[in-house]
């Protein structure tokens, strides 16, 4: 007895199949894709598996019906779960009209096995043909298959509409690629309805697994390369260049045991300068055609197209984006949760003692200058918060840098003297800048009030002006002689809620960074410990 | 008898006067505004408490805490402070910190604290 080549095949390609179908299944089965991508692996299996059993003609008449009409049962449910796997696979929304082409699709399945199993109408027995029996056409086979072909026509037609609306909306993306590959996979099952024919005599060898089998590539290699379905899987270079070196490893060997037989009939004296010359050149080849083949491989599994890299580059931006934007709102929520429970624990505890110490005079005033303060602390914590998390948009007009800076100097015209802060003006430029005024001078007023605040003593507070005429930039440094800034606490002083400060909530300098940035500029700080600190911000020019 | 001495190292006016009502009728209560001041003070002060902030001006509170068991190792040391964190409290008493109260507390749960350890 033995088994024909064609039904090792289909059995091998079938169990494949279903093995990639439940590989996929597992590795993501509460998607409604993975678990359509199976039940089409099941069908097509359905399928494959009995042609394969069908071909051996091994089988009787009556185990050769019954294989014939489970091959129809794979075939009829082919086209519904292929087209559900389609219109998944293309997100396409349940209004639209696919569904109802799928749910018909369904329906016919259903309707089908109904005479497939009750009667002979469908499949009415088998063709015995040199390479192996296969399932006859019965009276209502032909109203099926149009059925079937009409269906998986449409699932190409709609992968292919959508391939290109992809391509027109979101570029050469990583789902471009990821429809791509599937497209040209599912084209090659729709091939394989040309094995139809032989239900209706046509002797020819069914095409269909080896269809099946290009598809099952093409997946693997969706699958390894684009991680389509879901499924990452991190092949090892290594453990591939072990692969290829070990294959052609054993090209080697046969070719020089090949070319041992050949030169069997020679002479010791005359094969040995032979075999040197062929060791020699197999020597000189084997690095090069290895690395040849390495960079191939490489090329079609390892390295992504640029497409693909930059918005997956994009992607991993936004994520780290977003990481930083979660950061600062966990620096934010501590930060607030240290300034708000301060006043919280004051407040708690003078009403805990009030009734006990109410009529003790100094008490009260105690309470209600604590009480007074800690609330207006708590009002001036939210008020700030809500001017950090909720800025308002700027409003750029023209204006004048030096305007803006000196109305706000002249509002701290009192604090310099009090502080004994000598000021230096060096305005080396006097641009017109796009600015909000208001939010500008805020940004300048809480800096300039940080540098008086780090000269308890006195000091000299420059403010520099000038401007980069090459890149149209507007450079203004604010320069303290304070107590400077320890290197440690240099990255955080634009974070919510740093401070180091007896007094302040540490929203300040993450205020002026807010602002700074709407303008289109950049805030930078030079700082040694006691050796004061410099503020550098760029603004753009007016173009 | 005297009573214990209680060094409360606090930047927040507030809190330091929410500690005067709690604790002053059964402790002496000795108070600096951040690290360098309360260490200045341990120099030749020596009591039997102390309440430590975490976060303060110019220096650390987890790093006062250092110092003050550098300086006086026997001295139990509460940290009482707004940072919530599982991994600042088992860091603070890896330190030798004998407590760590979160703020907003209860007047009681000082003064329990520091009734144990000041026995």
């Amino acid at each position: 007895m033995s088994i024909p080549l064609f039904s090792v095949f289909s059995l091998i390609s079938g169990l494949i199949n279903l093995g990639l179908g439940i590989f996929v299944l597992i590795k993501n089965y509460k998607n409604r894709l993975n678990q359509v991508y199976f039940a089409f692996c099941v069908s097509s299996t359905l399928w494959m598996i009995p042609i394969g059993l069908l071909s051996s003609k091994l089988f009787d008449d009556k185990i050769t019906l019954f294989l014939a009409k489970i091959v129809f049962t794979g075939v009829a449910f082919m086209p519904p779960t292929f087209l559900d796997f389609v219109i998944n696979l293309l997100r396409l929304p349940k209004s639209d009209k696919a569904n109802v082409v799928l749910r018909l699709s369904y329906l016919c399945a259903l309707f089908s096995l109904v005479f497939l199993w009750g009667s002979e109408k469908i499949i009415s027995g088998h063709h015995s043909y040199s390479w192996g029996y296969y399932p006859k056409a019965g009276i209502l086979h032909p109203i099926n298959s149009i059925q079937i072909i009409a269906t998986a026509l449409y699932g190409d037609f709609l992968m292919f509409s959508q391939l290109n609306h992809i391509k027109k909306t979101e570029g050469k993306s990583r789902r471009y690629y990821e429809v791509k590959l599937i497209f040209f996979g599912l084209i090659f099952i729709s091939l394989s309805a040309s094995d139809f024919l032989q239900n209706y005599g046509a002797s020819f060898f069914p095409l269909g697994p080896f269809f099946v089998t290009t598809f099952l590539i093409f997946m693997f290699y969706a699958i390894f390369k684009h991680e389509v379905l879901g499924i990452s899987i991190v092949l090892k270079r290594s453990l591939v260049y072990s692969i290829l070196l070990s294959i052609i490893t054993v090209i080697y060997f046969a070719i020089v045991y090949l070319i041992g037989n050949g030169i069997g009939d020679m002479t010791k004296a005359q094969s040995l300068p032979v075999v040197l010359f062929i060791l020699a050149i197999i020597t000189l080849l084997f690095k090069p055609i290895e690395r040849k083949l390495q960079r191939q491989i490489d090329k079609i599994l390892f390295v992504k197209p640029i497409d693909v890299l930059s918005s997956e580059n994009e992607l991993l931006k936004q994520e780290v984006q977003k990481s930083d934007q979660m950061k600062a709102v966990a620096t934010l929520a501590a930060g607030m949760a240290h300034e708000i429970k301060n006043p919280l624990t004051s407040i708690r505890t003078f009403a805990e003692y009030l009734p006990k110490k109410y009529d003790d005079p100094e008490f009260r005033d105690k309470f209600s200058k604590i009480v007074t303060d800690e609330v207006d602390r708590v009002n001036n914590i939210v008020k700030q918060l809500l001017e950090f998390s909720k800025p308002r948009e700027v409003e750029l007009k023209p204006e004048s840098l030096r305007g803006v800076l000196d109305e706000t100097l002249e509002l701290l015209n009192n604090n310099l003297l009090k502080n004994k802060v000598e000021l230096k003006k060096d305005y080396r430029a006097t641009p017109i800048i796009r600015a909000d005024k208001t939010q500008l001078k805020q940004a300048f007023l809480n800096i300039f009030l940080n540098s008086i605040q780090a000269m308890p003593g006195g000091g000299q507070l420059t403010v520099l002006v000038d401007e980069d005429k090459v890149k149209n930039k507007t450079l203004i440094s604010i320069q303290d002689t304070g107590y400077g800034i320890a290197p440690e606490d240099l990255p955080h002083i634009f974070d919510p809620f740093f401070s180091k400060k007896e007094q302040g909530t540490g929203l300040g300098l993450s205020i002026v960074h807010g602002i700074v940035e709407k303008h289109g500029g950049k805030i930078v700080v030079e700082s040694k410990l006691k050796q004061g600190a410099k503020f550098i911000i760029s603004l753009p020019g007016i173009p | 008898m005297p009573k214990p001495i209680i060094l409360i190292c606090d930047d927040e006016e507030g809190i330091r006067e929410s500690f005067k009502l709690i604790l002053a009728d059964s402790y002496e209560l000795k108070f600096a505004h951040n690290g360098p001041e309360a260490l200045e003070i341990l120099k030749s002060l020596n009591p039997s408490l102390m309440l430590l902030d975490i976060k303060m001006p110019k220096m650390h509170g987890l790093d006062i805490l250092k110092e003050v068991k550098k300086a006086k190792p026997k001295l139990p040391v509460i940290i009482v402070t707004g940072y919530q964190s599982v991994e600042m409290a088992q860091e603070a008493l890896k330190l030798g910190a004998a407590d760590y109260i979160p703020k907003p507390f209860e007047s009681k749960q000082i003064l329990k604290a520091v009734a144990q350890l000041t026995k």
